[in-house]
């Protein structure tokens, strides 16, 4: 019974859940930013929407004072900066939610499905552990409520999916294949220019409405498959990123993609990390130095390495060859790049690449997302890049290197 | 007086015991699943059990979960509403003033700075609430209601449409007022309120400019102007 007990209470999602906080939050600033300057108009005493009930033990209802009103919405922008730097633990959760729900209740007529779901999201967020530090120990009860909470997160956005596709199946609009032409044509959404660009063509129209149908009724399954949950949420991602840039609808889009971020396990996001960085010092790339493309590919590396943790070798020196041999591997073979590691494992072709650019930093140790693909694809692809080196070669075969590390400039290109 | 340490030692033992941890984790589940149970009627598409227990799933939900995520849902919206305003001061009239396609302009001139938006959505959302009432244009609803206006359910959504109309007409005399006192007319008194709602050219003839679609009107007619204090 302990054990289970104990499971259930070891915290889940703790990497996830700082950074839904982080995200939310400075949503939420990006809101009072932008609309600093009419926030009079949004939100105070005098605002448009002023005849709408508001709650009444709101603290923005105490005063009719546009000066007291101010004094409200700038605790409200201080308690999200805190929010974001993780300053307070659940006191500034719990705030947070507040002044965001009293905040979208003086003016419902400008909140979107972003604002309603931060809003409750929040509030389960109350629950959970979101500081992000996981060599803290929590008691038994707390990681039972943390998991609870990211438990109802996890559910409360595979029924916000589920909802709106069930109501879509039901719409003529859906069936036939055209809701999306209308969304896009609508005054409010068009504004972009890029939805004219979509309902041109009706095969788009047909595929985006109905893939938008089936992506939203199969969240909650799919998510819940460890088979295809990686689809779902990359499907998603594009979801959103699309209404963003076709729709405009950037805070809604950037509140959603935020809850996708508990939906991601710690384990995933210390692989995602460890792939991203990695401690390369002393390792030594071996390269074809008679291909122009290579050494150009290298002088880049050169450049980009601000911590000179590479140090480069021509396949063609003695260096490089008593470097490989000793690995017992064909030295004469130039068609690949090396990267031989301080440790004694040497990787070739598209992996060393890989490793190369994991050890410039951002933002060009995003490339190592080329991981995910099969070995053999990626290789394939190198071995294109590889036969066709020689070609338009800005370099023929430069001088012998006899020595170490530097590489001299081509005598005659 | 209180010995700290000592009181933290028991909260940790305490939050750590087994008779803590078994209640808090039953309790976490029933939470869960009453309250997940709730929102999915909430949530569902009309059916029986949904008005059987409306007034129940609503005192539960309304105002802490309160949500709506079938705007685009069973029909997405496929009308484009435009707010149109005469001022009038004195003896001088105005020509019509197209205050959404001003909002537009300008967000579509701004598309990073997204203040516009939440003008846009302000008129938008205020307009449409005048046009529909309470909600979008739900066909099962509308349908039920039509057929059975005098269910609770229905009365109940009917006392909310008319208040939430009554609401949308205050706020669009305010954003007409607004857009005469931007528009040359410091001292404002009357406002005439235009909602143009374009039915554009439907799917197969998506080439035809939005003008070949067929617009209604609703107009609010001259009534005074509405202000929100001194402009900034």
């Amino acid at each position: 019974m302990m054990m289970l007990l104990r499971n259930l209470g070891n915290p889940r999602a703790r990497i996830g859940a700082a950074l839904l906080r982080i995200s939310l939050g400075m949503a939420m600033l990006y809101e009072y930013a932008i609309n600093y300057s009419q926030r009079h108009d949004l939100w105070g005493p005098d605002r448009v929407a002023r005849e709408y009930p508001v709650l009444e033990f709101s603290p923005y209802t105490w005063s009719a004072s546009a000066v007291y009103f101010d004094i409200v919405l700038h605790v409200g922008i201080l308690v999200a900066f805190l929010f974001v730097m993780g300053i307070g633990g659940r006191a500034t959760t719990c705030v947070m939610w507040a002044m965001t729900w009293f905040l979208q209740d003086l003016n419902n007529l400008i909140g979107d499905g972003g604002d309603n779901i931060a809003r409750i999201v929040l509030l389960y967020m109350i629950f959970a552990d979101v500081s992000g530090r996981r060599e803290r120990s929590v008691s038994l009860v707390s990681g039972l409520l943390h998991n609870a909470a990211i438990l109802a997160v996890v559910i409360q956005v595979s029924m916000l999916y589920l909802s709106t596709g069930m109501y879509k199946i039901m719409g003529e609009y859906w069936q036939n294949g055209v809701a999306l032409y209308y969304i896009l044509r609508v005054n409010s959404y068009s504004w972009t220019g890029l939805g004219e660009l979509l309902y041109a063509n009706e095969y788009i129209v047909v595929l985006l409405t109905y893939a938008t149908v089936l992506f939203e009724i199969a969240f909650p399954f799919a998510l819940f498959n460890r088979w295809t949950r990686r689809s779902i949420l990359a499907a998603g991602v594009l979801f959103h990123l699309g209404i963003a840039v076709s729709m405009g609808l950037v805070a809604f889009s950037w509140m959603m993609l935020s809850l996708y971020f508990v939906f991601v396990s710690d384990r995933e996001y210390e692989r995602v990390k460890s792939l991203l960085s990695v401690d390369a010092r002393e390792s030594v790339v071996l390269y074809d130095d008679a291909c122009g493309l290579c050494g150009r590919f290298v002088g880049f590396v050169r450049q980009a390495d601000g911590a000179e943790r590479l140090r480069y070798l021509p396949l063609q020196g003695n260096g490089a060859k008593h470097l490989l041999a000793s690995r017992g591997i064909n030295a004469e073979r130039l068609d690949t790049i090396y990267v031989v590691e301080s440790g004694g494992r040497v990787l070739s072709r598209s992996s060393a690449i890989i490793l190369i650019m994991r050890c410039l930093g951002w933002p060009w140790c995003l490339a190592a997302a080329a991981s995910a693909f099969p070995e053999r694809l990626r290789d394939a692809a190198y071995d294109l890049f590889a036969q066709n080196r020689y070609l338009g070669n800005a370099c023929s075969m430069s001088s012998r290197y006899e020595g170490e590390g530097e590489k001299k400039p081509c005598a005659r290109c | 007086m209180f010995d700290l340490t000592r009181i933290a030692t028991m909260t940790r033992s305490v939050l750590n015991s087994r008779s803590t941890a078994i209640a808090v984790a039953l309790t976490a589940c029933a939470a869960l699943v009453i309250h997940f149970s709730v929102l999915a009627v909430y949530l569902s598409p009309l059916n029986p059990l949904k008005l059987a227990l409306d007034d129940e799933v609503m005192q539960y939900v309304d105002p802490l979960f309160t949500q709506n995520w079938h705007l685009f849902a069973p029909t997405p919206v496929n009308t484009s509403l435009s707010l149109l305003g005469k001022c009038r001061e004195q003896d001088l009239e105005s020509e019509w003033l197209d205050i959404t396609y001003g909002t537009l302009k300008q967000l579509r001139a701004k598309p990073f700075l997204q203040s516009h938006s939440y003008l846009a959505a302000l008129q938008q959302n205020i307009m449409r609430s005048y046009v529909y009432g309470l909600d979008e244009p739900d066909e099962l609803l509308f349908n039920l209601c039509i057929e059975e206006p005098e269910i609770e359910y229905c009365r109940t959504r009917a006392r909310a449409s008319d208040k939430a109309r009554e609401f949308a007409s205050a706020g669009l005399a305010r954003l007409v007022t607004d857009a005469c006192l931007d528009n040359g007319f410091p001292h404002v008194d009357s406002v005439h309120i235009r909602i143009a709602d374009l039915e554009f050219p439907r799917f197969s003839s998506r080439f035809l400019p939005d003008a070949a679609g067929d617009a209604r009107y609703a107009d609010i007619e001259w009534q005074p102007s509405l202000t929100g204090g001194p402009r900034q």
